[in-house]
């Protein structure tokens, strides 16, 4: 899979958040096929509405009703989301949460804020199968 | 095997030596019995082939003397005459017509065997001179049984005998021995004469004229064997009890002195015929053994024709009669070797006795001793090793005993000691015990002082409390009855040498006064007028001075180095338990209140983290997506200033961190990712980092970095952390100037120095800078900063067991001062998550 054709699931319901990501993967990376979810309801109907499954998935933890653990599950509960890169994307970056996410079962981390000048890197690196958990 | 091993010494000892005699004795018994036999078997045969030897040269020769006898005889004058006219008148008779001559002597043949005794024909053969020379020679020779002869043309011409034919040419003896006109002498085989009732043989010989050039006739007798068998063969037989045979041509085996004649056995003429060379046999003959031996019968001379006979003398003895000397010998030697080996089974077990009665002696003795009879010894006189062995054992014995016997008072002495001790250690037991389970304080101090007194028997034991400044020691709680009254009245003593109490009280260690009537320091109580000796211990905990224990008691000298050594611990738990409780009642509150407030900042700095990181997303993403020309294009001041807005946030965020950082490290919950650090890789970092900060300032760097510097162990990312604190502190409190790092490293320790020419720290300041939160107070104070990373790096390098410090003048410039030990042991833990990275990307 080329990095054009990759696609993205990112939830979060801060819009500014929203928009980063947008341009980092739309205009910063040239990626065109990314969804934004900005609530978890109907979750799973939702993600299986989507047109293909996604590359990657970024959530935000602090998401209503489902938040990004509950999501992790949900996702994880999806036979062909079994083994989607699922990324963390969280201002909450203490050291208990950093082993949660890790106990949860997410892919990688990267931290609020995110740091633009490394994040497309991060990306390559993860849709090559690589783990990628950083904080600024 | 086994059950050999199993044996006791007696027995293996017993075992061993009967083994080897018997062996022995076997050994010898067998090699005797073999070489002996053997030697005497070989003189048994050796003397059977003598005798064969012998017998055989005795007959021969017997039988040459009477050829040589016979031939004698034809030399006789009469005899010759006799043939020689008997010839003469055939010739004359028939000239020289050989038929008519046969027939003529086949005419008178038939007339010879129809006449009687009396007719001419006969008579004159019988009694003229010739018959009369062999009528003669018979009676010289008695053997000779029968002796005539014949003409040239087999014609009987005289004889001693009336013969049974006149013509004998057709006979064989005779055509043998005139040999077609050459001449031989015969022997026949022997035969069985009826008549005589002896074995006999014929002989011939010629008779030649005077020139020994013509046969003139055949002169023959018939020789019997009986002096023969009687001279040689029986009666050497009988005298020796051997038996002697002659075994003839055609097989048939002349025993003489059964006088006849028989098939020799089968099996003897097989043996014979390997006799060739051996000199004797051993063969079977009707269920006999015997031995064999045989020799060629032959005349010295070699002339007489004995040689051609073709007999051999065959001598037999009966085995068990030749080797009787060697069954004998035989029998000898096992019954020696029987009485030899009884013998040497006497003496084994005599022997084994001897060596293992000593050692069964020890063994028993040994075996007493482990099952408990100490006074046990062996007895065992001996000169020997074991003798030796003995009374060394003894002598050990003897120590075991005295040493045993020495523990036991000692375990006697131990253990009552042990059971007071244990009564005691009980008591400090049961203090802990109260400890921890009586809550209300008055009680608790009243129960331990009881306590105290019942076990260890002090009429008065007290426990005073001092007062803050440790100046006046209360009275709270008492044994005694006394103790009760002082109670009371709220007894107190000062701080000082008035008193035992006060004593403790000033100098916070234990006083003893083992006899009241010798101690000025001794205050006499009216309450314990009993008093003789007495004990006060310092009640310490938490480093300060509680109280005091008091003991006293109604006898001098109670109290023992170990009594002091238990009071002083059962003192120890008294004061742990009376400060446990005091900051139970005074601190517990505190501390909650510390805890809630604690928890309280650890929540806050959460929110904050996550509160401000949010928005510093949106901040930094699109201030920095603007001065990317991501959004559009921007002109050099605009990309300025929203750079300026980017450092600004980072700043921000670089506190949040540094706050949360500080605040792991004050909760203690800062951990290290320990791992292989190559200083050079972080300095050269550093070092670039520092060359792309002064860019835009007028900062020479000088880097002086030792190449390959030892690696030491520890958390790569924090030493990095602390070298880019130190490098962007330098060049941020640097207008211009210089900037110098250099490192190096000596025996076990790593130097690092980051010098500037900036615009330093004062006297003062100096102590506050590695405080958190304290940023010194300065005119140039543009400059951003938490005031919160060096104190972060002087955790981060204590942590390494290293140390960091700084030299400075204000106006003149700082440098700091990192070390890290190289061989350094760092807790490892689990990896930390870093406020500016993590691990997984290292």
């Amino acid at each position: 899979m080329s990095n054009s054709e990759a696609t993205f699931l990112y939830v979060d319901d801060d819009p500014l958040s929203r928009d980063v990501l947008q341009i980092l993967l739309h205009k910063v990376m040239g990626f065109s096929q990314i969804e934004f979810f900005e609530h978890s309801n109907n979750f799973v109907e939702r993600v299986q509405a989507l047109p293909a499954v996604p590359s990657i998935i970024f959530l935000d933890i602090e998401v209503r009703p489902h938040n990004g653990y509950e999501m992790l599950a949900l996702l994880r509960d999806i036979p062909t989301y079994q083994e989607v890169p699922i990324i963390a994307v969280t201002a909450q970056v203490m050291a208990a949460d950093v082993d949660k996410l890790r106990e949860t079962g997410f892919t990688g981390l990267i931290g609020k804020p995110i740091d633009n000048r490394l994040f497309p890197q991060f990306v390559n690196q993860i849709l090559q199968g690589q783990a990628v958990w950083h904080i600024s | 095997m086994m059950k050999l091993i199993n044996l006791n010494l007696r027995s293996k000892l017993i075992t061993a030596f009967l083994l080897v005699s018997v062996l022995a004795g076997g050994l010898i018994a067998f090699t005797a019995n073999r070489t002996t036999s053997q030697a005497l078997t070989d003189e048994v045969g050796n003397n059977l082939q003598r005798l064969a030897d012998t017998q055989a040269l005795a007959v021969g020769d017997l039988l040459a003397r009477q050829t040589d006898a016979l031939q004698s005889l034809s030399l006789n004058r009469s005899l010759r005459e006799f043939s020689a006219d008997q010839n003469a008148n055939y010739l004359n008779t028939f000239g020289g017509d050989q038929e008519a001559i046969l027939a003529s002597i086949l005419e008178i043949d038939e007339e010879w065997v129809s006449v009687g005794e009396d007719d001419l024909l006969i008579r004159r053969r019988l009694f003229s001179t010739a018959a009369s020379e062999l009528q003669t020679f018979r009676n010289l020779f008695p053997d000779q049984v029968e002796v005539f002869f014949t003409d040239e043309y087999g014609g009987l011409a005289a004889a001693t005998d009336r013969t049974s034919d006149y013509y004998q040419a057709d006979e064989e003896w005779w055509q043998i021995a005139y040999n077609d006109g050459e001449g031989a002498i015969y022997i026949g085989q022997p035969s069985f004469d009826e008549s005589s009732q002896t074995f006999g043989l014929n002989m011939a010989v010629p008779i030649y004229d005077r020139e020994r050039e013509t046969i003139l006739g055949i002169l023959r007798s018939t020789y019997s064997l009986e002096t023969l068998a009687d001279l040689v063969l029986e009666t050497e037989s009988v005298r020796t009890g051997f038996e002697i045979g002659i075994l003839l041509p055609n097989d048939q085996f002349l025993i003489s002195n059964e006088g006849r004649m028989e098939a020799a056995d089968e099996t003897l003429l097989a043996n014979l015929q390997g006799l060739e060379e051996a000199q004797y046999a051993e063969i079977e003959i009707n269920g006999a053994v015997n031995l064999i031996s045989q020799a060629q019968v032959t005349d010295i001379t070699g002339v007489s024709g004995v040689d051609d006979l073709g007999w051999q003398i065959v001598v037999f003895q009966d085995e068990l009669t030749a080797l009787e000397p060697v069954n004998n010998q035989r029998r000898n030697i096992l019954l020696t070797t029987f009485l030899v080996t009884i013998g040497a089974a006497v003496a084994a077990v005599f022997m084994a006795n001897l060596l293992a009665n000593p050692i069964s002696r020890l063994t028993d003795t040994a075996a007493d001793i482990a099952g408990g009879n100490l006074s046990a010894r062996a007895d065992v006189d001996t000169g020997d090793e074991i003798g030796l062995l003995s009374n060394t054992f003894n002598t050990m014995a003897d120590q075991l005993q005295e040493t045993l016997a020495g523990l036991e008072d000692r375990v006697e002495e131990r253990t009552s000691q042990l059971a007071e001790r244990s009564t005691q250690l009980e008591t400090a037991a049961i203090v802990a015990r109260d400890v921890t389970s009586v809550l209300d304080f008055e009680d608790l101090l009243e129960r331990v002082a009881v306590k105290i007194s019942e076990s260890f028997g002090h009429y008065h034991v007290a426990i005073f409390l001092a007062d803050e400044q440790d100046q006046q020691a209360v009275l709270r709680a008492a044994s005694s009855e006394g103790g009760q009254k002082m109670l009371a009245r709220r007894h107190t003593l000062q701080a000082g040498n008035e008193s035992i109490i006060g004593y403790v009280l000033a100098n916070k260690r234990h006083r003893l006064v083992a006899d009241v009537n010798t101690e000025d320091v001794y205050f006499q109580n009216p309450d314990l007028p009993q008093t003789q000796s007495e004990i006060a211990l310092p009640l310490q905990a938490g480093g300060y001075l509680l109280g005091v224990l008091d003991v006293q008691s109604k006898e001098k000298d109670s109290f023992s180095p170990d009594d002091i050594t238990i009071l002083q611990t059962l003192a120890d738990q008294i004061a742990v338990a009376i400060y446990n409780s005091q900051l139970f009642e005074n601190v517990s509150q505190a501390r909650q209140e510390a805890e809630e407030a604690n928890r309280i900042k650890t929540q806050f700095l959460t929110n904050m983290s996550h509160e401000l990181r949010t928005p510093l997303n949106a901040i930094l993403n699109f201030t920095g997506f603007v001065a990317d020309g991501v959004l559009g294009e921007v002109n050099d001041e605009q990309v300025d200033s929203l750079n300026k807005t980017i450092t600004s946030g980072e700043h921000l965020l670089s506190l949040i961190n540094d706050i949360l950082d500080l605040s792991k490290i004050e909760a203690g919950k800062m951990s290290l990712f320990v791992q292989d650090v190559n200083m050079n890789h972080i300095l050269d970092s550093a070092a670039a980092t520092a060359k792309g900060l002064i860019k835009e300032k007028p900062i020479s760097l000088t880097v002086d970095i030792e190449p390959n510097l030892p690696e030491l162990k520890g958390d790569k990312r924090r030493i990095r952390q602390v070298m880019l604190n130190l490098v962007s502190n330098a060049v941020k409190f640097t207008p211009e100037g210089e900037i110098h790092i250099a490192a190096g490293h000596e025996d076990s320790n790593i130097h690092i120095s980051v010098r500037d020419t900036g615009i330093g720290i004062s006297q003062e300041d100096m102590k506050k800078v590695f405080n958190s939160f304290e940023q010194i107070e300065h005119e140039l104070y543009s400059v951003s900063g938490t005031g919160l990373g060096l104190p972060i790096s002087k955790h981060f390098v204590e942590a390494h067991n290293g140390q960091m410090w700084a030299e400075s003048e204000l106006g003149v410039g700082s440098t700091f001062y990192v070390t890290f030990p190289v061989e350094s042991e760092i807790p490892e833990t689990a990896p930390a998550l870093a406020s500016n990275g993590y691990p997984a990307q290292e």
